[in-house]
């Protein structure tokens, strides 16, 4: 009797295409299914399917026309450790049984994947000739939005091909889906990352935003005064929203329409501030819904020309003022003109904005410079998946499940790690290293005093010398040294009659002076070398 | 990644003068920091307004292409910045913003050519065109020329 036709053998890899202690998934497709995945970090199943089949050890080949016109077809090769521990279909011994990702064994021929396949699970790409390998790269090299740097794209004809098996997989339900704000959340997520202030109270706002502690979340806000990001755009809880608050209710508003934008919308300022104004007036109150109305026709008048965005308003409009640098500018590469054209763009205006611009435009066609690097890339797909969830619901990787996200100071980086995972570096810069600045160091303190007065920064306080005096009090009101405190409390009026020769010194109030340094617009100098301390 | 035009309905303005005009120009130009195309009929018009959107923007590309100076070849696309240009230099460049200026002397199209050269110029538009006339008001028959306000926007003067 001849064994029924699971599965055809076509040519399988030799023992040198594929480390024999290395268990690896593969399949293969044309170049423009592999496009079409790396723009947006997910291979999809085709359009009639669920799921999609890859070989154990080989690559799994669709049945039917192996190649159409010009297309590249190229084997894919993915490392099943960088999947999440779901269930799959295995084809085991001629017939399908269920069973764990990871208890995938090696003399399996094939598995159903429930869903879409991660491209950062994709360790290799192979192609058949060097004129194909050369056409995929360049081709990459030209697309703003595709990156092959961290993919070995190998030229090899030992094809290691199966047919996917004809007996249908059992009815799995799929377990790893893209739901529709998927992209725009990505694309907040990564250009978030990009454009995060450098200084520790930023740094911990962001990494706040992706932690689950709210109350820790809610103290950063306020310490930055952004009191919006208690509802960062990858969030879904909205519970106690300030709707006399026209800046809240703006915030609010946009993110729901960029939310649901599609790629056609992206320039369309002016649909896009109406829709954001009758939202934002929907659930805002009385107070916020005039200010709410100014926005919205100054914000037209901004898109026509007719006026340019102002800044000098920005601690009364700072939502107002993001929206409108990213309604002009919803390209990220022509947004990111705004931090050199407006050097002294306020923190809290710039990154809500990049932020913004990011949720509008979405991950698809964001370029690969705001993209970051391969881990970067990596923890934002599963945590921009888990976040698009609406129920909350795991997707079953153990980075972001796991652990929690955290940053740290190093050799003049700030580091930001997921778990012993770091995913990004930047370079600190003048801000960040005031704020960790050493001011018991007098030239740091004297340089402090030096830049706040130049920017006429309220951080300044006059401070009385008195040395062997003896004041004497009038007045109705009383007197108490409160020692523990070191202060003098003073209740009811009370006149104190100075000697003639006193001595009234300017003091930096530290605090303050780091406070402005991270919310206040304007040009800081460097701080003296050497003068950072604390991590 | 090669991009999708998109953008906002296209606009009819009216501008009281060339100073006028430049303003709106170079404040589109600070607010939305992408490449704009500015066509011109008249080669005086377009050296006057050259000299204005330089004083208005002292540090950004702001260029100067006739088909008269030979130099349209040079023609930079790649940086952000103003692109001055008359009808025979635009054939084949594409900006993110397009102003047709001396709206007047470009409509009505009586004839084919002048109609088709008309949608090459909006063409050159990939995300925004405007459309600008004045000191002086369209005449009737210009304005009937035009698309209704569901395709071009009539800014109120």
């Amino acid at each position: 009797m001849t064994p029924p036709d699971h599965q055809i053998a076509m040519r399988f890899a030799s023992a040198s295409d594929h480390p024999s202690d290395e268990r690896w998934l593969g399949l293969v497709i044309d170049h423009r299914s592999l496009f079409e995945a790396l723009s947006d970090g997910w291979l999809r199943p085709p359009r009639d399917r669920k799921g999609l089949f890859a070989g154990v050890g080989a690559y799994s080949s669709e049945r039917g026309e192996r190649t159409q016109g010009n297309r590249i077809l190229v084997r894919v090769k993915l490392r099943p450790e960088r999947l999440p521990a779901l269930d799959v279909a295995v084809f085991r011994d001629g017939q399908w049984v269920t069973a764990a990702i990871q208890d995938v064994r090696p003399s399996d021929q094939a598995l159903y994947w429930p869903g879409v396949l991660p491209t950062f699970a994709v360790s290799q790409l192979t192609v058949s000739t060097d004129e194909e390998r050369s056409r995929l790269l360049q081709l990459t090299r030209i697309t703003s939005n595709l990156d092959l740097r961290d993919v070995p794209v190998r030229v090899s004809t030992a094809a290691g091909e199966i047919l996917e098996p004809s007996v249908s997989p059992p009815d799995l339900a799929p377990k790893l889906e893209i739901p529709d704000s998927e992209g725009a959340i990505h694309g907040a997520l990564s250009m978030a990352v990009w454009g995060v202030p450098r200084m520790a109270p930023w740094l911990d706002l962001l990494i706040a935003s992706l932690g689950p502690d709210r109350g820790r979340l809610v103290g950063s806000a306020e310490a930055v005064e952004a009191p919006w990001w208690r509802f960062p755009p990858w969030s879904r809880s909205t519970n106690s929203v300030d709707l006399s608050c026209p800046q809240e209710c703006l915030w609010l508003a946009a993110i729901g329409v960029f939310r649901g934008a599609s790629s056609d919308d992206v320039g369309r300022g002016h649909d896009l501030t109406d829709q954001i104004a009758a939202n934002a007036t929907r659930y805002g109150a009385e107070p916020a819904v005039a200010v709410i109305l100014n926005w919205q026709e100054s914000t037209h008048r901004a898109l026509r020309g007719q006026t340019e965005i102002g800044i000098d308003q920005w601690r009364n409009d700072p939502i107002g003022i993001a929206l409108q640098l990213v309604l002009s500018r919803p390209r990220p590469v022509v947004f990111k003109r705004w931090f050199k054209q407006r050097p002294d763009l306020p923190p809290s205006v710039a990154w809500s904005a990049a932020a913004l611009c990011g949720l509008l435009f979405g991950y698809r066609r964001l370029d690969t410079e705001f993209r970051g690097g391969s881990v970067q890339r990596q923890v934002l797909s599963e945590y921009a998946l888990r976040a698009s969830y609406d129920d909350g619901q795991t997707t079953g990787w153990p980075t972001i499940t796991n652990a929690e996200p955290s940053w740290r100071r190093d050799d003049g980086e700030y580091v930001l790690s997921w778990g012993d995972r770091d995913f990004t570096r930047k370079k600190e810069k003048a801000r960040g290293r005031w704020i960790a600045a050493n001011f018991t160091d007098e030239r740091v303190l004297s340089e402090a005093t030096r830049a706040a007065k130049q920017l006429s920064w309220p951080c300044l306080r006059s401070q009385l010398k008195l040395i062997d005096q003896s004041l004497l009090i009038t007045g109705t009101g009383n007197v108490k040294l409160d020692s523990p405190q070191s202060q003098l409390d003073i209740q009811g009026s009370v006149q104190l009659t100075l000697p003639d020769e006193i001595s009234i010194e300017e003091r930096l109030d530290i605090e303050k002076f780091r406070q402005l340094v991270a919310v206040e617009r304007g040009p800081l100098p460097e701080p003296p070398p050497l003068a950072a301390t604390s991590s | 990644m090669a991009r999708s035009a998109t953008g906002d309905r296209p606009q009819l303005v009216q501008s009281p003068s060339l100073d006028a005009t430049a303003q709106r120009i170079s404040r589109w130009y600070n607010n939305r920091g992408d490449n704009i195309g500015v066509i011109v009929q008249e080669e005086q018009y377009g050296r006057s307004l050259h000299g204005k959107l330089s004083d208005l923007l002292p540090d950004q590309r702001v260029d100067y292409y006739t088909s008269g100076q030979g130099n349209e070849d040079s023609i930079n696309l790649l940086e952000p910045g103003v692109t001055i240009l008359n009808i025979r230099s635009v054939k084949g460049q594409e900006f993110d913003t397009v102003f047709i200026l001396q709206l007047e002397s470009f409509i009505p199209c009586p004839t084919k050519v002048k109609k088709r050269s008309m949608y090459m110029m909006c063409a050159r538009a990939r995300d925004n065109l405007l459309l600008v006339h004045g000191p002086y008001k369209l005449s009737a028959a210009a304005l009937a020329a035009l698309p209704g306000p569901k395709v071009l926007e009539r800014e109120a003067s």
